[in-house]
């Protein structure tokens, strides 16, 4: 009997043909990327914390020291084979909490940037193509809002917001899209005089057309490789905010507030704050190297050297 | 006459509200299935004057008449639907083509935005286009890095023609490659006009790609015509010294043309300062004679043979004598 539909292995097929251009550029980036053992390195650390923040709450060993469980005869343990990183002044296990404080890391992390992505590309391809007075307002408001050192804004509302999770990420996610609103909107400078802009208007393309399909496209390979980078940032913000108390609140673990907690046992009960620091030190370094392979990876016009 | 050109003007107010009038006062007439030659050096205007026509630059002031309609007046609407019928190929074809599409989805694109053709219409189209231009059709998922320059620049032809255009405007196609595609590329424009009955508009600083390819020519010096006429007379009666230096830079492979009294121009329009007044070829004139010069701005008055226009003083010394 003939099928109407073409079986996958043919239709696989004629897509890799007709992509056989894209495919190619892959493979060449990914050449470059592989390439640089740092880069690797840095995929490498994302891969496994992703397996970790996805699949940990499922593993470890002590998953009630999490909730709320409070085992007072077993506090501040050294390292040891039950208690791998240790216990802190509750009993519970340092390394359970650091495992389950990865995935809230990552959620929050991934909601931070998707907020101010959206908020920053959408403010500064507006203030980058319509320029005029549009520019003038989303840019002022954008200077004013990098004047702010670093932490303090989210920080202030944040403590308006009140105390947990929410507040903290809705704090870092309204304050974190000015670098890329400026990031796009000087992509969207330099990439609108291109002449392959002016081409798209003279064969009568809309502007919607231009943003979309000629400009924006054009600004990704910074958009992505500005968001890997700032994604261990993100994490580092809201450990920020957990560490002085106002981010993420004692059951639920996080790394600020762990490391905020140890600092009371220093130096003796060294183990409570360096491991969680030790795991954010290696999620930002591999977010990181990862960030500087893929800028190498989405350039459509490099060369292999 | 398919388009003409009245009186456009296109003044850039550059920092310090310093105005720079990029194109003064042009005034063309390109009949239909000509090949009209606008020629200039770098800075005189003639690819803001190609990007007005379609007006993805707006003119200060001045017409555009297109089929007898005044493309100024137009909504961006309407405009979009003139586009379809006047085109233009970018002179760097390494800038003018989207990195990101194939060269599917550019060739496509423009029958796509017109609604012209979608599906398996549209891909009939495209490749019977990319053979037209030369192209193999295997070609046609390949991105634009993957292409020589020659090859690009006859994917932005092919992605021109695709709408069936009237008017191609041609900004300086070949100067961006080399010798040996060059005349490659023309021969291509010359058989397309043939073939398809396309009017060029062909803006380039190479002279002998004029005559090679136009009918007609204009020159345009600072952003204003100081010559124009039927390409023979130019060649071989040019009136204007600015025209008689370019003709003389061409370089020449008969040898006993070769030495003849050559007039360079040494200077370029950069490094010369004209104040606005008089002749504004004059502070690099080679031929600097009447006091008229820096005073009177010579119009372009029309010479013996009234399509042969020329602005200088020299050629019309009884206007220049009335005036002075």
């Amino acid at each position: 009997m003939a099928s109407s539909v073409s079986p996958p292995s043919s239709r696989l097929a004629r897509w890799r043909e007709d992509h056989a251009s894209q495919l190619s550029d892959l493979r060449r980036g990914l050449f470059r990327f592989a390439r640089n053992r740092l880069s690797l390195l840095g995929l490498w650390i994302v891969v496994v914390m992703l397996g970790v923040a996805v699949t940990g709450s499922t593993w470890v060993p002590f998953p009630g020291d999490t909730l709320g469980d409070v085992h007072m005869d077993n506090r501040l343990q050294p390292p040891n084979a039950t208690h791998w990183f240790g216990t802190d002044d509750a009993g519970r296990d340092v390394f359970t909490r650091v495992i389950v404080a990865t995935r809230t890391s990552f959620q929050v992390g991934l909601i931070i940037l998707g907020v101010a992505i959206s908020i920053g590309v959408t403010l500064g391809a507006v203030a980058g193509y319509v320029g005029g007075t549009p520019n003038q307002i989303i840019m002022r408001l954008t200077d004013v809002m990098l004047t702010f050192p670093g932490i303090f804004l989210p920080m202030a509302l944040a403590a308006a917001l009140g105390r947990g999770m929410v507040p903290a990420m809705l704090a870092l996610s309204v304050t974190w899209w000015p670098g890329y609103c400026r990031l796009v909107e000087a992509q969207m400078l330099k990439v609108r005089e291109e002449d392959f802009v002016a081409g798209a208007r003279a064969i009568g393309a809309s502007q919607r057309r231009v943003i979309f399909r000629h400009i924006l496209p054009n600004t990704l390979t910074a958009i992505v490789v500005k968001a890997s980078m700032d994604f261990g940032f993100a994490v580092l913000a809201l450990a920020s905010l957990g560490f002085i108390g106002i981010g993420i609140q004692p059951p639920e673990p996080d790394w600020g507030s762990m490391i905020a907690l140890g600092r009371r046992f220093m130096p003796g009960a060294w183990w409570i704050s360096t491991f969680p620091g030790l795991f954010m030190f290696v999620m930002v370094l591999g977010f990181n190297l990862l960030g500087d392979g893929l800028r190498d990876l989405l350039d459509p016009n490099a060369t292999v050297k | 006459m398919l388009l003409e050109l009245r009186n456009l003007t296109k003044v850039f107010v550059a920092r310090g509200r310093r105005q720079v009038r990029a194109v003064d006062d042009v005034s063309l007439a390109i009949p239909e299935g000509a090949t009209f030659g606008l020629v200039g050096e770098s800075g005189s205007g003639k690819s803001t004057l190609a990007r007005m026509i379609p007006r993805l630059i707006e003119p200060t002031s001045g017409e555009i008449v297109y089929q007898g309609q005044n493309l100024c007046h137009f909504s961006e609407k309407q405009m979009r639907a003139v586009r379809q019928e006047i085109q233009i190929v970018f002179q760097n074809p390494f800038s003018s083509l989207n990195p990101r599409m194939t060269v599917r989805q550019l060739v496509g694109e423009p029958l796509q935005i017109h609604r012209k053709a979608s599906g398996a219409s549209l891909d009939r189209q495209v490749l019977s286009m990319l053979e037209t231009v030369g192209l193999q059709p295997e070609q046609a998922n390949r991105l634009p890095h993957e292409f020589s320059g020659g090859q690009r620049q006859r994917i932005g032809i092919a992605r021109a023609l695709i709408l069936h255009p009237k008017l191609l405007i041609l900004d300086e196609p070949t100067s961006a490659l080399d010798v040996s595609v060059q005349a490659q590329v023309l021969n291509l424009l010359l058989d397309l006009q043939q073939r398809l009955g396309l009017t060029y508009l062909l803006i380039t600083h190479d002279l002998g790609v004029v005559h090679y390819l136009c009918d007609r020519a204009a020159l345009l010096y600072l952003g204003a015509v100081v010559e124009q006429g039927p390409i023979n007379w130019i060649f071989q009666r040019p009136s204007h010294p600015y025209t008689r230096a370019l003709l003389d830079d061409v370089p020449s492979v008969d040898p006993d043309q070769r030495m003849l009294e050559r007039v360079s121009l040494e200077a370029d329009s950069f490094s010369v300062h004209w104040g606005g007044t008089g002749c504004r070829f004059a502070p690099r004139c080679p031929a600097r004679q009447v006091a008229a010069c820096t005073t009177v701005e010579p119009p372009l008055g029309a010479l013996a043979e009234s399509e042969h226009r020329v602005a200088c003083h020299l050629a019309h010394p009884l206007l220049a004598g009335e005036s002075v």
